[in-house]
């Protein structure tokens, strides 16, 4: 079910209505309801693969229980593997299983030595990276001692299952989300108009910016040799607004949604585009995924401890399994790879971690110096985009090289210029909202609110009609595919 | 609680009332008759896809309508006929494209497959009666479900747009069809690559287009209802599409649905390379030449003959000589 459909428009208040007033008075009903809902949700794409969910959670849900009373160290480190196997093992079959066979045929080939197997039409479960990491950081705190391992089977597979954020996260920790299925729910005014502040955001990102970039990034990206450099430059620029606004668009409906029902849930984006340099842009985007990387891979790996090779190792790591966390594609590892140098030269010489705050904080305008940062990091991180959007490495190659060509100076042209340029004014708009509101939350979350009632009310309404207005071309959300 | 749920209703109800209001507005406006009323002096009108919306120049054919619409199948030209045809009823006839990709499997996709649906589902659908409604719903009720409302609103703009300020009526644009000016020709290139075989692609029964030909069926019957005469045409194709096409099947079709309905076969109508857009569209200069052929047709009153079909083919030949002696 996806968030900007009738589908889920429907689905969500019948949801509500049984949890506030059916379910309230029994915890373990609540969240019965809340498993029930995320199958259902789940299912409505294919329901087959909610075998794949429930045979998880039952693994997890066990393993967890057997840690809980095992205390041999090495018995222990055999049922975290079984988990870390089971889950990774899914996620190796179903999303990389073609990549690297395809990859063992063409090195064999290399070597005159070809070989012929049997490539498997796969179908990629939709959120299988997702719920897979959300499972693992439960299993692995469990290990760890960092969290209790549950009793309540109910609560367990809500906190797995929880359709906010089942498909796309954020990518919950077990230490935040799983307590809050145990405490009973009370119904919070302002919390709620908050989350219906935040849906009503992520539905302008996703419907009004994503989906009408994503019409000419696709159309540009996938003729590529057809357009002129500065064409191809504006390509880049609008698929670099279509996958921010795609997934933290959904992330804010994810966040919102949960909200609604009374559960808090962990930032996942921060303004990412107004980041003065590469560290504070991973602290800024995808954070559920980037703080899961670190704290369940870059810090075991030895952190930023150790000698200087061993740093330089460990970014790489971190930044390659991210990418290829993406997808099963050499550009995606390229693109972790080229982050990976971004962040080097900061990290090596100290200073990664210059830029904690938020940018201008309480001015109106940032200074020279801050724009100029924030407009070198948004150009490195639209280069690296034209690697993780490209087709093959090939496709990226050409598509820089004829960025870099004197046609870069020629004059943009699409055949539907008219409705690219109220697309380009939309962006615009956009990012001064943005602006306006990157010390909070989300960039509206205290807009207008204290503004009377009828004129807060009539910008609702305006946000809406916008939405209505300009709704794109419908686009599955590009995290889905991940 | 209540005060959430008492508040998002309210909000929730001033923001339907006026979408209601202007959708039921919409609804009387476009079922208003007066809106579908043809020029004056119109006796003719084309209906179907792009094969007659590129090739009849209606600038160039005094009396005549071009109302083919690309990528349109009967099911939504059999919507716009039953509004202009019973507010136009002294037209002389109508002319419905048939042509070989008409009787294809696919064509019933055209009704309702995703891009059409949002494409054409905000335009018709005050059009709809029950069962065609029923017939989308069947098919595709995901779709129509979860149509953009950037459509409706675009939609519904053009209604209130055309009726209410620029009062002009609904067939004074394109929105519902009209004549498309090609200016490129790609044979060439299409003729040296490789183009689809069809030749031994036969096509059964269950490969057929039965919803789409049940909606031919009803224009049909609209027309005779209304006193108006039916030519079913085939507009101008190239020859190495015809000859890739399932021809056989094409005519068994054509006899076992519309044996009675006469048929003007224009596909062989001679034109050069540089007169098609594409294998299946002329360009402009050839609209020009077949819509001046075509005026003369009419001026000559051939269709009225006994015998117009033995008539046209004899001007054809014609034209082909002339052309060759040219």
């Amino acid at each position: 079910m996806l968030f900007n459909s009738i589908d889920f428009a429907i689905f969500l208040p019948i949801v509500f209505v049984l949890y506030w007033f059916v379910t309230h008075k029994n915890l373990k009903w609540q969240n019965f309801l809340i498993v029930a809902a995320s199958y259902l949700f789940y299912g409505w794409w294919d329901w087959r693969f909610l075998s794949l969910i429930i045979f998880s959670t039952a693994v997890d849900y066990i393993i967890g229980r057997e840690l809980e009373n095992e205390g041999h160290q090495i018995k222990r480190k055999v049922l975290l593997w079984i988990s870390i196997s089971v889950n990774l093992g899914f996620l190796g079959f179903f999303k990389y299983y073609n990549f690297f066979l395809d990859n063992f045929v063409t090195v064999f080939t290399f070597f005159d030595q070809p070989i012929n197997p049997q490539g498997l039409n796969i179908i990629l479960p939709v959120g299988i990276s997702f719920y897979t990491f959300q499972t693992l950081s439960y299993t692995i705190d469990v290990y760890k001692s960092k969290l209790k391992p549950t009793r309540d089977f109910i609560a367990f597979s809500a906190f797995v299952s929880f359709f906010p954020q089942l498909v796309a996260g954020p990518i919950e920790r077990a230490t935040n989300l799983l307590p809050q299925f145990y405490k009973k729910r009370s119904f919070e005014y302002n919390k709620a108009v908050d989350g219906l502040r935040q849906i009503l955001w992520g539905l302008f990102k996703k419907v009004v910016i994503a989906d009408n970039c994503a019409e000419y990034a696709n159309l540009i990206f996938n003729n590529s040799e057809d357009y002129s450099g500065s064409t191809l430059l504006l390509g880049a620029l609008f698929f670099t607004f279509q996958i921010y606004c795609d997934f933290s668009g959904y992330s804010d409906i994810a966040i919102g949604t949960s909200r609604l029902f009374g559960f808090n849930l962990m930032q996942n984006f921060n303004f990412p585009y107004f980041s003065r340099d590469i560290a504070e842009f991973w602290r800024r985007w995808h954070i559920s995924l980037s703080t899961w990387f670190r704290d369940y891979l870059y810090i075991p790996l030895g952190g930023s401890r150790g000698g200087t090779w061993m740093k330089i190792r460990n970014t790489f790591i971190i930044f390659i399994v991210s990418g290829f966390w993406h997808g099963a594609n050499w550009t995606f590892i390229i693109w972790g790879a080229l982050n990976a140098l971004y962040f080097l030269p900061l990290m090596l010489t100290k200073n990664n971690r210059n830029n904690l705050d938020v940018v201008a904080k309480g001015k109106l305008i940032p200074s020279i110096k801050d724009l100029s940062y924030i407009l070198l990091t948004f150009s490195l991180t639209v280069f690296a985009w034209i690697f993780f959007r490209a087709e093959s490495v090939g496709h990226a190659i050409s598509y820089i090289s004829e960025i870099l060509s004197p046609s870069l100076l020629s004059i943009p042209k699409l055949a539907d210029m008219q409705n690219v340029l109220i697309t380009i004014i939309l962006v615009v708009c956009f990012v001064i909202i943005e602006w306006f509101g990157r010390e909070e939350q989300y960039a509206i979350a205290k807009f207008g609110l204290k503004w009377r009632r009828p004129l807060r009310h009539a910008m609702y309404y305006v946000i809406i009609f916008t939405i209505f207005w300009f709704w794109g071309k419908e686009q599955q959300f590009i995290y889905f595919q991940f | 609680m209540r005060k959430f749920i008492g508040k998002t209703i309210s909000f929730i109800t001033y923001l339907i009332i006026p979408i209601v209001i202007i959708f039921a507005g919409s609804f009387i406006i476009i079922n208003n008759g007066k809106y579908w009323k043809l020029p004056k002096k119109t006796d003719y009108i084309v209906l179907g896809h792009s094969h007659p919306e590129c090739a009849f120049n209606d600038s160039q054919i005094s009396g005549l309508v071009n109302l083919g619409k690309s990528g349109e199948s009967y099911f939504y030209t059999y919507l716009k006929a039953n509004k202009i045809i019973p507010n136009n009823k002294t037209l002389k006839a109508v002319f419905i494209e048939f042509g070989n990709s008409n009787i294809e499997k696919n064509m019933d996709s055209w009704i309702w497959d995703n891009e059409h649906i949002q494409q054409n589902f905000p335009r018709f659908f005050s059009l709809l009666d029950y069962s065609d409604f029923k017939l989308l719903m069947e098919n595709n009720s995901k779709s129509i479900l979860n149509c953009p409302p950037s459509r409706y609103i675009k939609e519904i703009g053009y209604t209130y747009l055309s009726s209410l300020i620029i009062k002009k009526n609904f067939l004074s644009n394109t929105r519902f069809g009209g004549y498309n000016y090609l200016d490129y020709s790609k044979i060439d290139s299409l003729i040296n690559n490789k183009v689809p075989n069809n030749k031994n692609n036969e096509i059964n029964k269950k490969d057929i287009s039965e919803t789409n030909l049940k909606y031919l069926q009803k224009i049909v019957e609209l027309c005779n209802e209304n006193g108006i005469k039916v030519f079913l045409i085939r507009s101008p194709l190239h020859t190495k599409y015809l000859a890739e096409f399932h021809e056989e099947e094409f005519k068994r079709v054509q006899n076992s649905y519309f044996q009675n309905i006469e048929f003007l076969d224009l596909a062989s109508f001679p034109l050069q390379n540089n007169e098609y857009a594409d294998l299946e569209h002329l360009n402009y200069k050839g609209a020009h030449k077949f819509s001046i052929w075509f005026n003369q047709i009419l001026r000559n009153n051939l269709l009225e003959d006994i015998e117009e079909q033995l008539i046209i083919h004899k001007t054809i030949q014609a034209s082909t000589h002339n052309n060759t002696l040219n």
